[in-house]
Parts: structure tokens; C-alpha cells; sequence
């Protein structure tokens, strides 16, 4: 159990699954997500039996993670970060489901996304999944040592960070060439800065203890502190990482190829 | 018996009242604010924009007496009392109308002045748990700064989440 937690801490579930600002119960969903596509509404991962995941199985839950489909067979929208999701070991998805089978059940019915056409047709989906979902784990990398392999792990498949750290086209799928350089129109209108080592536009200035000390409690070098975005993220999850882990992350961002750019934020301006 | 009448002449009398409500405005707006770059926006948002970075500057300071890299018990004592003094007047002085996002490089989103009353309490905070830093440096236990000045660095964080706008740049 402690694992499925230090995973649910590790992916943030509880950031988007909970509409904090409406005083919504934890897991239980509702939070909307305001995104240049429409403004989706998390759904209830409460182990509710009728609006929750309570009746799923574990071959549902992996499906969904893993693939982005519901039990139904319908695909989900990317504001659920599969993309991401789907490098995680199964042993991990199965240590997660069992920890969010111990959440408080809520009789909450999802909200309906308010997403416009085209965007809004889920049966385009599949469409999307075949551009930009890679499904399964990553291949492990000869020459990267042990620290860097946790790193990515935390990166690419718990974290999600590129999800929010890299700019979209305009079917939503991550612009590749501009992995984690940033985002000047991300999730709720805000801007999310380069975190690739470039040293103008990104955190190419950054000690691995500056970056170490930014997931712990939001400080930048400068000693300004995150807002918007990535302050949800420091409270919900790099903060209650190990300090290993939190080096870990350090390492695989310093050894990221650097992006040039300032596609936003004031990650730049906040170096030293 | 004070007669106004030997003050304000009889035909005078709507003259006397515009001046006098005048009087009471400004007397009432410079006591709220005494503001040393009043009336002018884009200096108004140039001085809250030093007062915060001089915030930042002690913040860094403090941090490395917690990390242990070098810094020094008195220089904590020194920046809790610049983050105190900062947090005094940041209501109303440093967040005066007219000075929100569009006034020259300002991130102050309009739910500032929208949300005041909200505004106002996280600003409290940060008084509360600078105080409370100013105290605990008077001790020279690393763990104590150590918990306290993650707390400050929480309000510093919650009031950017809900009421800064990085810029776009």
C-alpha cells in the first residue's frame, strides 16, 4: 500500500481528480481543466461502484493507462495524460489501483466536457492515439546509469512533466522537436516554462541542488517562489518525494538535449 | 459657540462643502497609502516589483544557512526582518489600484482587487509566518529555520498561485 501511494504522490492523481476550488471531495472529480481545446472536467476515480472505478477490473484499469480506453472500449480524451501513463510497469498501475481502492467512495456522476467540434468527437480519438500514443514501457538505454533510468521514470511515465512542459499542435499532439522547452498557451491559460538545460531560454544555469531545491519547495535560485501550476505541483507531488528521487529528476532534466527558445514563463528569468 | 458663518460666507456655502469633502478624500487616501510613488502606475508597479525581488534576495539568503552552504545565522536574522517589513506593506501600499496586468510589466492579476478580502488574508499570512521566522532566528537551530522558512516559502507560493501571472515572454 505504501507504494500505491508514494505512485498516486508520484503522478499527481489527486491534483486533477479533485475540484479543490469548488470544494469538491477528494478523487471525486469535477475539476475543470481549461485547455486551448475546450475545458474538460476530471472524472470520478473514487472506488464508487456506479460513478467511481469501484467495479473495475485490474485488466480495466491497465486498459485505461496503458491505452487510453474505457471499459467500454471508448478512448479518452488526452487531458488524461495516457501518453504518459502508458510507460508505467503494470506492477506499478496494479500497486496504484489497489491504493485508490481505499479512497472514500463518492456518488458523484461525471460532468460532461465542454469541448466544441471537433475536438469534442471522441471517436476521432483513435485517430489521435495512432498519431501520438507510444503504449507500453520505455527500452532501458545502454549508457545511462541507474539514477538516470529512475529519473526518466519519473519523468516521462509518473510525472508527466512533458505533458505541461511542451508546446501542442493544433491536434493536441506534444510537438516532439520542442520536448519540455515550454508551453506559452498551457493548461488554464498559463505559461509553462523550458526546463531543458538550454541556458538562455531554459534551466541550463540551474545546479542540480537549485533544481532539487525547486521541486522541494518551490524555490527558484533567484528566491522567488512558483505560482500558478507548478506550485500545485510542489505541494502534491515532487515535495513528497525521497530526496533521491528528487536528484533523480535533476539528473534526467540537466541531461536532456537543450531547446533553445523562452516559449514562456520566468523559469529564465529566475536563474542567477 | 463656534459660528461657521464667520468662516464661510452664506453664498459660499456649496464651495465650502466641496472643499471640505476634498480635503476628506485626500486626507483619507493619503493616510491609507502614503505612498512614495503615489499617482504614478508604472513606478507604483516598478516599486512593489523591487520590494518583492528584495523579498526574493532574503528568501535566497536564508536558504543557504538551511541548506548549509555557507550562510550565516545573522544573515537569516537580517532577512526575516527585510521579509517582515516587506509583508507590512504590501496591503494597502504596494497593491494600489490601477496596477494590475496591462500597466507596464505588472503580473498582478485583476483578482487581486476582485478578491480583496482573500487577498488581504494571504497577506496576513505572510506577516504572521515572517514573524514568527523573525522569532525563531533569534535561536541559531537549523531544523526550526529550517521548518519555519518552508512555511514562509508556502504562503510566498499561494499567493503567486492564485494571484500572479508569469508573463508570457
Amino acid at each position: 500500500m505504501a507504494r500505491g501511494a508514494y505512485i498516486f504522490n508520484a503522478a499527481g492523481c489527486l491534483g486533477c481528480h479533485t475540484d479543490v476550488k469548488g470544494g469538491g471531495k477528494p478523487l471525486a472529480g469535477g475539476r475543470p481543466l481549461a485547455t486551448p481545446f475546450g475545458t474538460f472536467y476530471s472524472p470520478n476515480i473514487t472506488p464508487d461502484p456506479e460513478h467511481g472505478i469501484g467495479r473495475w477490473s485490474d485488466a480495466d484499469f491497465i486498459r485505461a493507462l496503458r491505452e487510453g480506453k474505457a471499459p467500454d472500449g471508448s478512448a479518452y480524451f488526452p487531458a488524461f495524460p495516457y501518453a504518459s501513463f502508458t510507460h508505467m510497469t503494470e506492477v506499478d498501475m496494479l500497486a496504484l489501483k489497489a491504493y485508490l481502492s481505499t479512497r472514500e467512495p463518492v456518488n458523484q456522476p461525471n460532468r460532461p466536457h465542454d469541448v466544441g467540434p471537433p475536438f469534442g468527437w471522441r471517436f476521432l480519438i483513435p485517430v489521435w492515439q495512432t498519431l501520438y500514443l507510444d503504449p507500453g514501457p520505455l527500452p532501458p538505454v545502454p549508457d545511462r546509469d541507474g539514477e538516470w533510468h529512475r529519473g526518466r521514470y519519473l519523468v516521462e511515465a509518473l510525472g508527466h512533466c512533458a505533458e505541461c512542459h511542451t508546446p501542442r499542435n493544433f491536434l493536441g499532439g506534444l510537438d516532439t522537436d520542442r520536448r519540455f522547452a515550454g508551453s506559452p498557451a498551457g493548461p488554464e491559460g498559463k505559461s509553462v516554462p523550458n526546463i531543458t538545460p538550454d541556458p538562455q531560454g531554459g534551466i541550463g544555469n540551474w545546479s542540480v541542488g537549485d533544481i532539487t531545491t525547486m521541486l522541494e519547495i518551490g524555490m527558484m535560485p533567484d528566491g522567488d517562489f512558483a505560482g500558478g501550476g507548478m506550485n500545485e505541483v510542489v505541494q502534491n507531488t515532487t515535495s513528497k518525494l525521497t530526496p533521491e528521487d528528487r536528484r533523480a529528476i535533476a539528473a534526467y532534466l540537466k541531461a536532456l538535449p537543450p531547446v533553445a527558445g523562452k516559449s514562456g514563463g520566468g523559469a529564465e528569468a529566475a536563474s542567477r | 459657540m463656534f459660528d461657521i458663518r464667520r468662516i464661510v460666507p452664506a453664498n459660499r456655502t456649496p464651495a465650502a462643502i466641496g472643499i471640505a469633502l476634498g480635503l476628506i478624500v485626500a486626507g483619507s487616501a493619503a493616510a491609507q497609502s502614503p505612498n512614495p510613488v503615489a499617482g504614478d502606475p508604472a513606478a507604483q508597479v516598478k516599486h512593489r516589483e523591487e520590494s518583492m525581488k528584495k523579498m526574493g534576495g532574503a528568501m535566497k539568503a536564508i536558504s543557504q544557512y538551511v541548506k548549509n552552504e555557507g550562510g550565516t545565522i545573522d544573515a537569516v536574522r537580517t532577512s526575516a526582518a527585510t521579509i517582515q517589513d516587506v509583508s507590512k506593506i504590501i496591503v494597502p501600499e504596494l497593491f494600489p489600484k490601477g496596477t494590475e496586468i496591462g500597466v507596464a510589466d505588472s503580473e498582478a492579476k485583476p483578482d487581486i482587487w476582485q478578491q480583496w478580502p482573500r487577498f488581504q488574508e494571504i497577506a496576513g499570512n505572510l506577516q504572521t509566518e515572517s514573524a514568527k521566522l523573525t522569532q525563531v532566528a533569534q535561536t541559531d537551530d537549523r531544523a526550526q529555520v529550517a521548518a519555519q522558512f518552508g512555511a514562509v516559502g508556502k504562503t510566498c507560493g499561494s499567493c503567486h498561485d492564485t494571484f500572479r501571472q508569469e508573463k508570457k515572454k
